[in-house]
């Protein structure tokens, strides 16, 4: 399955209320409790790991939702199977981030496995004391997946929508040299890239919280 | 408490979390939460909790996920009320 999806969380104004039960049970399924009692307990704290469950629950669902627009966000009917964090990272991730993270770090990333409807996909994430990115593939293999995420200034929604997408066009323009490229967006609320007002078969996800603005994109074989 | 009443209410549990408050002023039951409010998905939890304590109620994984827009909202706390009496 061709597609693309990221999440991102600013962990400062969502964490209040994430390790209290009545948060986490809308949100966690009971195999990921007990994954979260088990070692997970001694390598993250309860709300980090509840907005890393949510963060990779969202980007598998921005993923599936541009082949099924009409898919609801469906949290418990999603299911973590295995999380893998690097040894390194644990516990803590309390350094700050840096203003741009553009590739995987070893000592802050962690690997998680889902099945959403049926279907197995793959995460990768970010976690550091200020956020968790997500990014979601339908294939172990991240080669096809490009991704970034920047700190910007101005945090009002209108901001940080024109942000992502000059920061996606930046990169997108280096690879496509000499296009007309824009940004379109589907009435179920995914992006889309245009070349000339054609479609391109490059799929987008765009993400933002706060202070953070992020991107993924799929590329076809060719472009890669 | 009729549809609009709670219409009336949910703006004042939806004011926290979203930052366009001209258009949380002109809702109706066809507003999207996140295309029209602006409310990040992030908050939605916080939302649900939010009502669950306004309306004295408990939304389950089978209607949250049915939370799109205000209207579904209000359809979700009028069951969720009708079954508590």
């Amino acid at each position: 399955m061709i597609s693309a999806g990221n999440d991102i969380v600013a962990l400062n104004s969502h964490s209040a209320r994430a390790g209290s039960k009545r948060f986490y049970s809308k949100i966690l399924c009971d195999p990921e409790l007990v994954l979260y009692n088990g070692q997970m307990q001694l390598a993250l704290p309860l709300y980090q790991y509840v907005w890393l469950i949510w963060s990779v629950k969202e980007s598998v669902y921005k993923f599936q939702q541009q082949n099924n627009p009409l898919l609801p966000f469906a949290p418990k009917k999603m299911t973590v199977q295995n999380v893998l964090l690097s040894e390194d990272g644990a516990p803590g991730f309390s350094e700050n981030s840096g203003n741009e993270i553009t590739e995987w770090r070893n000592n802050r990333s962690c690997h998680c496995t889902i099945i959403s409807h049926n279907q197995i996909f793959y995460t990768r994430s970010f976690i550091c004391s200020d956020y968790i990115h997500t990014v979601a593939n339908s294939h172990p293999c991240f080669d096809n997946i490009s991704w970034r995420v920047r700190q910007i200034v101005q945090t009002d929604y209108h901001t940080q929508s024109g942000e992502v997408r000059s920061f996606l066009l930046e990169q997108l323009r280096d690879i496509f040299p000499g296009t007309l490229l824009e940004i379109g967006k589907h009435a179920a609320g995914y992006p889309f890239l245009l070349n000339n007002g054609s479609a391109m078969p490059v799929r987008l996800s765009f993400t933002h919280d706060e202070q953070f603005i992020a991107y993924s994109f799929n590329l076809p074989p060719g472009n890669r | 408490m009729d549809r609009k009443a709670i219409l009336e209410e949910l703006k004042k549990v939806l004011a926290p979390y979203t930052v366009s408050k001209a258009m949380l002023d002109s809702i109706n039951e066809q507003t999207d939460l996140i295309r029209d409010l602006r409310i990040n998905s992030a908050s939605l939890v916080d939302i649900i909790i939010d009502a669950e304590e306004k309306y004295n109620i408990e939304f389950d994984a089978e209607s949250i996920e049915k939370i799109t827009s205000v209207g579904t909202c209000i359809d979700i706390i009028v069951e969720k009320m009708n079954q508590r009496v």
